[in-house]
């Protein structure tokens, strides 16, 4: 059972000169979902891939269970921990089944076993395993990939599971969806993760910790809370409050009866009832919930209007338009 | 009509030398298609991966591929000797270059994502080049053995100036008793032969290439 990865003084100078990391040390606790995130070009993606050895250091060790990962054979290791990237990978010319069993294969296990498995996988990322196991990614959205591609990630068990920037490509509605689903998978398996994301609501909506990097450099560590309510310097808490300043001006928290202009007072497909003072995010959550293409604005009995989910999009997009 | 009844006269009364011809011309290109496929598929891969070798191999390949065909049979001769020795070996090297250039470009082309995410969850190099590489690249390399295919069949009607025989020796035999309708029985199963060649191997093509990568286009 591996228990802790430990990245001890990691130091990495590119071919040409770039220093991506300087003197990282950082332990990934066991069970816990850590985030890694800071600017484009801080280092965090080149500080997960060290971590299955895609990339090699110039100086300083990676501790598996205590045990330094470069004295591992690459191959046997990166079996034993899974991956997702952000541009999914999936395999074209392989059924989903088929992407999915890799490591299995890889691994020799029985057909009969991996078979089980790539079922079990499927149901547990919510895809229909008789629908979709012997399709090919590209019949699939973008979502559904990125699903797959978790599964493949957890096929043959791993415990440790390296994400890097896994959903930053998908549309902020999948993108939601995967985020709670792999907090429903994480309350269930309790693998150690790490996951990269430029995304601080991202982070702070799936992080147990978060490792805070700025030019090779980490700059704060800490739980979600910590690093809101003490950031350690300026640019940490320049970092979380610009984060934070857009997310308060974002259309969706915006509460629904604010956007008046934009109801429509007939539809013909089945609406859910809110309240006017609910925010957009929370409608929209709803409408997937129940599975409708539109809501009914209410304030107490008397109803103010409908908005479908097409004129709710129009709005998110012209009126962000507006206030940036 | 006159012209298909002379025609068919000649077919039927030189049937024993257009057979034989037609057999000859199909070992010729057969047996160099298949050398060339199991030299370029290594030598295309290599160079796909040793990065630093592509340029100097594909610009050798395309050098020798500029070679006047003729020639290239004539300067072969004071080398090999005369023979169907003489003949593999010319067009063998003329189907080189495509193929070569078209694994090469194959491979190198495949999404470096696949790479990455084949690497990460441990496949070995040749695990990769087997199950990841080599199908994504099916296609480009299949194009490139159809061009050849195509390209050998057309260049072995020379075969006959080396004593290799082949079809080419109907035509030339045509050409040297100026008859028109021995050089046409020559030529139309040459083009009869590469537009078979051609379909078969597309018909192949379609078959071995996994349905999932058909939906690319």
């Amino acid at each position: 059972m591996i228990r802790i990865i430990e990245v001890k003084d990691l130091w990495k100078r590119f071919q040409d000169g770039t220093e991506a990391i300087k003197g990282v040390s950082v332990k990934f606790e066991t069970n816990k979902l850590t985030c890694i995130i800071g600017p484009s070009g801080c280092g965090k993606t080149t500080l997960l891939k060290h971590l299955n050895q895609l990339e090699a250091p110039t100086s300083g060790d990676i501790l598996i269970d205590n045990e330094s990962i470069f004295s591992q054979d690459e191959v046997a290791l990166r079996r034993k921990i899974g991956y997702v990237i952000q541009k999914i990978g999936l395999f074209p010319h392989m059924t989903i089944a088929d992407n999915i069993s890799i490591v299995p294969k890889l691994l020799k296990w029985e057909k009969r076993t991996y078979q089980k498995r790539v079922d079990e996988m499927l149901e547990l990322v919510s895809l229909e395993p008789d629908i979709y196991a012997n399709r090919y990614p590209l019949e699939l959205s973008g979502g559904q990939q990125q699903r797959v591609g978790v599964a493949r990630a957890l096929a043959a068990d791993p415990n440790i599971i390296l994400m890097d920037e896994p959903f930053s490509a998908l549309d902020p509605i999948s993108r939601e969806q995967l985020q709670e689903h792999l907090q429903e998978i994480q309350k269930r398996l309790k693998k150690t993760i790490v996951f990269v994301t430029h995304d601080m609501d991202e982070a702070l909506k799936i992080a147990d910790k978060i490792v805070l990097m700025k030019d090779g450099e980490v700059e704060q560590i800490g739980t979600p809370d910590e690093i809101v309510n003490h950031p350690a310097n300026d640019f940490v808490r320049s970092f979380i409050g610009t984060e934070r300043m857009q997310r308060f001006q974002k259309t969706s928290k915006r509460d629904v009866g604010s956007l008046r202009q934009w109801y429509v007072s007939e539809i013909d497909v089945p609406a859910q009832p809110v309240e006017a003072d609910y925010s957009v995010a929370e409608a929209v959550e709803l409408m997937v919930q129940q599975d409708v293409l539109a809501i009914e604005i209410k304030e107490g009995e008397q109803i103010l209007g409908y908005l479908t989910k097409d004129r709710i999009l129009e709005a998110l997009v012209l009126e962000r338009g507006d206030a940036s | 009509m006159e012209f298909f009844s002379n025609f068919y006269d000649i077919v039927v009364s030189r049937w024993d030398l257009i057979e034989s011809a037609f057999i000859e011309h199909m070992y010729l290109s057969f047996v160099s298609i298949a050398i060339a496929i199991l030299i370029s598929l290594p030598l295309g891969m290599w160079i796909a991966k040793t990065k630093r070798f592509a340029e100097p191999v594909i610009g050798v390949t395309a050098v020798l591929q500029t070679i006047p065909s003729l020639a290239f049979f004539g300067f072969l001769v004071p080398i090999v000797g005369i023979g169907t020795n003489t003949a593999l070996i010319a067009l063998i090297i003329y189907a080189l270059l495509p193929i070569v250039r078209n694994v090469y470009t194959g491979i190198i082309r495949v999404d470096s994502s696949m790479i990455e995410a084949a690497t990460g969850m441990g496949l070995t190099k040749w695990q990769r080049l087997r199950q990841i590489e080599f199908p994504l690249a099916f296609p480009f390399i299949m194009a490139g053995v159809r061009t050849a295919t195509v390209l050998t069949i057309g260049v072995a009607t020379l075969a006959t100036f080396v004593g290799a025989g082949g079809l080419g020796d109907v035509i030339y035999r045509g050409l040297q008793s100026n008859n028109q309708y021995l050089v046409l029985a020559g030529a139309v199963p040459v083009a009869l032969l590469a537009i078979g060649f051609d379909f078969a191997l597309k018909w192949l093509e379609n078959r071995a290439t996994p349905k999932g990568m058909q939906l690319k286009d």
